[in-house]
């Protein structure tokens, strides 16, 4: 079943399309990261998604029901929204969770309860009879989950929920993400990839306000192997990366390169770079101004994609299908488990 | 200046001797001033929404003209309002002339643009996350509205201050729609008015003192009101 059914949506500012989104459908109890660039159109995606922000076309449908934007209460009603920077009423931080589930139909003693329960579950029993804009940005964000949280969504959407956080909030966060109930629908933003790569199932990638058909970056999934002088990482099908960090032996990890990180040539080269691939460019594609991203497979399953300039590829004289080298250093490799 | 000591004297000594003349015209305008300001919030509250967070063509020449309306001379609307209210008028067979209604009248239309504006422009400079918070906490409309009003209370309240200080200090409307009928339709300032024309000055600037004394004391209580509220 399908929770999000996002179709032609379309939202201009000033005459410039921000948001252009053809379809996209989130099925029920997915996790879904949304990245991108700065200006990339994450945040206008995900208050369309939440039903607070009006699409100038297209339409929303949530669990089936199309939103009625005259009647919008009803369906919003399922959603939860968090924003990246949330505005706290003023009060108490009990007063601000009452609020959030006040008008519900749910009782006082539940109330009561929910409170206890949510409240305890971000570490914040002990501020709940203090106004939360007297704390500190990591207690700000987890008081906002608990107050998004609260009301029980089914669906939870959050823009850049680990932004302006301390390490402590950030893991109690995680854990409250990955403890959510698993019929839970949850969509978050983030410019954190590591934590797209934890916590989602799937991620999504937006440029310019358009869904990319590309997983942000060379994400890969690969299997920690000890050597004498540091660690090789191995892919599925064999090939070796060289990695020299504090690996655990025969662990599975999710690496990725960051594309502007890759290096390519027509030849091979002798360079400090410890990993080198010969392959064969497969696709070309406008990534930014005056830049391109390569798709090189370069055997066994090995795929890397290499940013390149216009004029590069121009005197590299690289087209699809041509014989490449790409190169990268071992501490371009990221790694995220 | 013994004139203004006499007076101030005097003032004090009506508001202290129980005179029930001043204790009548102190309870037609304070009657007639409250009764108006509250049925001009009613009014002006949701204009003041809709003005404050509408998107819409043409919501510039509306605040304009609700600008305009703050500076209406009293005893335009009290002739307006007279229009209809005379028996030749449109509402002539209701016989509201020359009644504390009428003066209502007149004075929610004096209060209505001040409250409308004040509350408009609060909400304009207001942060942009209240209404959004609000309704992405899966509140209805009406509740994030009234969330809205009671983060910017402190204008809200000086809105409704200042459009009761607006209608309890004129002179055009109470005179000239309330007629200034001894125990029915006489306020402080129609008293003032008319105890000046007779030549008993001393009396009219003791009224006139009792006039500020009130204001200032409610100004005193919602100064605290603002400033106990805090974060």
């Amino acid at each position: 079943m399908k929770a999000l059914e996002l179709q032609n949506i379309r939202k201009t500012h000033n005459d410039r399309a921000i948001l252009d989104v053809k379809s996209l459908e989130i099925e029920k109890g997915q996790r879904v990261a949304v990245v991108g660039p700065n200006g990339s159109g994450k945040t206008t995606l995900l208050t369309v998604a939440a039903l607070l922000d009006k699409p100038d076309t297209g339409s929303v449908k949530v669990h089936g029901e199309p939103a009625d934007w005259r009647r919008i209460e009803k369906v919003r009603g399922h959603l939860g929204y968090m924003a990246q920077e949330p505005y706290f009423f003023r009060g108490s931080l009990q007063k601000n969770l009452e609020f959030a589930i006040s008008g519900n139909g749910i009782s006082k003693n539940d109330r009561l309860s929910r409170i206890e329960k949510y409240a305890g579950r971000l570490g914040l029993k002990d501020v709940l009879n203090r106004s939360p804009r007297t704390f500190s940005s990591g207690e700000r964000k987890r008081a906002a989950i608990a107050r998004t949280l609260i009301r029980e969504p089914s669906i939870l959407i959050m823009d850049e929920p680990f932004t302006f956080i301390d390490s402590a909030s950030a893991a109690v966060l995680e854990d409250t993400i990955k403890n959510l109930p698993e019929d839970r629908t949850l969509v978050f933003s983030t410019h954190d990839l590591s934590h797209a790569y934890k916590l989602a199932d799937r991620i999504i990638t937006l440029q310019s306000g358009k869904v990319s058909p590309w997983t942000p970056e060379n994400v890969f999934r690969l299997t920690a192997s000890r050597t004498d002088d540091g660690y090789e990482l191995l892919t599925e099908a064999g090939t070796s990366v060289y990695f020299p960090g504090d690996l655990e032996d025969g662990k599975e990890y999710i690496v990725s390169v960051n594309p502007n990180e890759v290096l390519a040539s027509k030849q091979p080269i002798e360079t400090s770079a410890r990993n080198s691939y010969n392959g064969e460019i497969q696709k070309i594609e406008t990534s930014g101004t005056r830049t391109v991203l390569v798709t090189v497979h370069c055997g066994s399953g090995f795929q890397l994609r290499v940013t390149l300039t216009d004029r590069a590829m121009k005197e590299l004289g690289l087209g699809v299908g041509d014989d490449v080298w790409v190169h990268f250093k071992s501490t371009a490799i990221h790694v995220h488990q | 200046m013994g004139q203004l000591f006499d007076s101030i004297a005097e003032a004090f000594h009506l508001l202290s001797g129980g005179d029930i003349e001043v204790y009548g015209l102190i309870g037609t305008s304070f009657r007639v001033a409250l009764t108006s300001t509250v049925i001009a919030a009613i009014i002006a509250f949701p204009l003041g929404i809709w003005l404050g967070l509408g998107k819409f063509k043409g919501k510039r020449a509306i605040d304009i003209i609700f600008n305009t309306l703050l500076f209406l001379p009293t005893v335009v609307v009290g002739h307006l309002v007279y229009m209809f209210l005379t028996r030749e008028g449109p509402l002539g067979d209701y016989r509201l002339l020359f009644s504390q209604t009428a003066i209502v009248i007149g004075q929610v239309i004096l209060a209505t643009p001040i409250i409308t504006a004040m509350v408009s422009n609060a909400i304009r400079v207001a942060d942009p996350r209240i209404m959004a918070t609000s309704l992405a906490l899966g509140t209805g409309r009406l509740r994030a509205y009234a969330a809205l009003l009671g983060e910017i209370r402190e204008l809200v309240l000086l809105s409704v201050v200042a459009a009761f200080g607006r209608v309890i200090a004129e002179v055009g409307v109470s005179m000239m729609l309330g007629g200034n009928i001894f125990g029915k339709t006489r306020t402080i300032t129609t008293g003032i008015a008319l105890l000046t024309s007779q030549g008993e000055f001393g009396r009219a600037t003791a009224l006139g003192l009792v006039l500020l004394i009130i204001v200032f004391i409610i100004n005193i209580l919602v100064y605290q009101a603002t400033h106990r509220a805090g974060t």
